[in-house]
């Protein structure tokens, strides 16, 4: 993982600081730490630094990407996200535990 | 030359390589210990500076800052156009008195530049353009040398040890002056990447808690499927999270649409 994080062109403290947006709760010695293999990290806080490391290297290859003249890729990932949160809105209906929560998609 | 620097009181033509120097230090080193106080960036601080260069040593044409970061890059400031004139042969020849203060963290005096021998390429050129006396003193940041100021004169002999004094002196106030702009930048910056940290997450947050209340059965799988979906439409986990929120919102304004 560490091997990512150098290919990312990123410091430690960078990737910590994505790490944090993306809502990991370690602090930057943790995710050292994790990364030069002394110390454990919980899964769901290796799940956060994973996706941190990916998208990091999806930036830096995406600079180097060569651009189309027509921005069409844009918008089929814009409806293809669309189409996924719709999904998620309504291919699960609220449990009714949940009842305070949305609205719209409360059978009320 | 008749160009004196700006705001430069001293009737530097008038008087004869006099000793004393009608100069008031306490007000110019006071003047730059209230600039970290209430002025912030680095030109105005690199101004400030040779301003009071120029203005605390007798018979000076012009001053100017150097400050070379750690990528090698300079960033000047310069009281006339003589000044920069010179400052740019010296970063063109690679060679002049400033860059050796400033690597040697020695002050350097050039009496006179047409017999002076040690830069003979620089001491030509500017000799040329009427600079005939140079003083410069090296930036020191503890022992970190970051870059160095300096005084020009028309007439050669300008400067004694005396004016060697006030430019160590006002070298050292400077330094510390624009060491501590520059540690403000790098703040300014920090704060700014945290800012953006902490909104997106937010975002993620939010939307966390939207897919918890759709049922997620932990926030890790709810992250899970963030991170999926964000892998299936080639977008950042953040993106996802917005969208995710704003449709929610948007599907809770009309309500009619359930």
């Amino acid at each position: 993982m560490d091997a990512a994080r150098v290919r990312a062109e990123l410091s430690v403290q960078d990737l910590w600081l994505r790490y944090v947006a993306l809502g990991g709760t370690g602090d930057a010695f943790d995710v050292d730490g994790f990364l030069q293999g002394l110390v454990p990290l919980e899964a769901f806080q290796q799940d956060v630094l994973a996706q941190t490391l990916n998208e990091a290297l999806e930036d830096g290859y995406r600079s180097y990407r060569i651009s189309l003249s027509s921005p069409a890729l844009d918008h089929a990932g814009d409806e293809r996200l669309s189409r996924i949160i719709d999904a998620f809105l309504d291919g699960r209906p609220p449990d009714p535990r949940t009842g305070s929560e949305p609205p719209a998609a409360d059978p009320t | 030359m008749t160009d004196p620097a700006a705001g430069n009181p001293t009737p530097a033509h008038a008087e004869q390589l006099t000793p004393v120097p009608p100069v008031d230090l306490g007000t110019a080193l006071s003047q730059m210990a209230g600039l970290v106080l209430s002025r912030e960036t680095v030109d105005t601080a690199l101004q400030l500076v040779t301003s009071l260069a120029a203005t605390a040593t007798a018979g000076t044409l012009g001053a100017a800052v150097t400050v070379v970061d750690e990528h090698g890059t300079r960033s000047r400031a310069a009281s006339n156009s003589a000044t920069e004139e010179a400052d740019a042969l010296q970063y063109e020849f690679d060679e002049g008195p400033c860059l050796t203060a400033w690597r040697t963290g020695e002050v350097v005096r050039i009496d006179d530049t047409t017999t002076d021998g040690r830069w003979p390429r620089w001491n030509e050129a500017v000799s040329l353009l009427g600079v005939r006396s140079v003083l410069s003193a090296p930036l020191l940041v503890g022992n970190e040398s970051i870059g160095a100021m300096k005084v020009y004169c028309e007439r050669p002999m300008n400067y004694g040890p005396h004016d060697e004094h006030i430019m160590r002196l006002l070298a050292a106030q400077a330094a510390i002056l624009l060491a501590n702009s520059q540690s403000l930048q790098e703040a300014r910056r920090l704060s700014r990447q945290l800012t953006e940290a902490l909104a997106s997450r937010d975002a993620v947050a939010r939307a966390t808690g939207v897919l918890l209340a759709q049922g997620a059965a932990s926030e890790q799988e709810a992250f899970d499927t963030l991170a999926t979906a964000a892998r299936k439409s080639d977008r950042p986990v953040l993106d996802v999270a917005r969208a995710l929120v704003s449709a929610v919102a948007a599907r809770n304004a009309r309500p009619a649409s359930g």
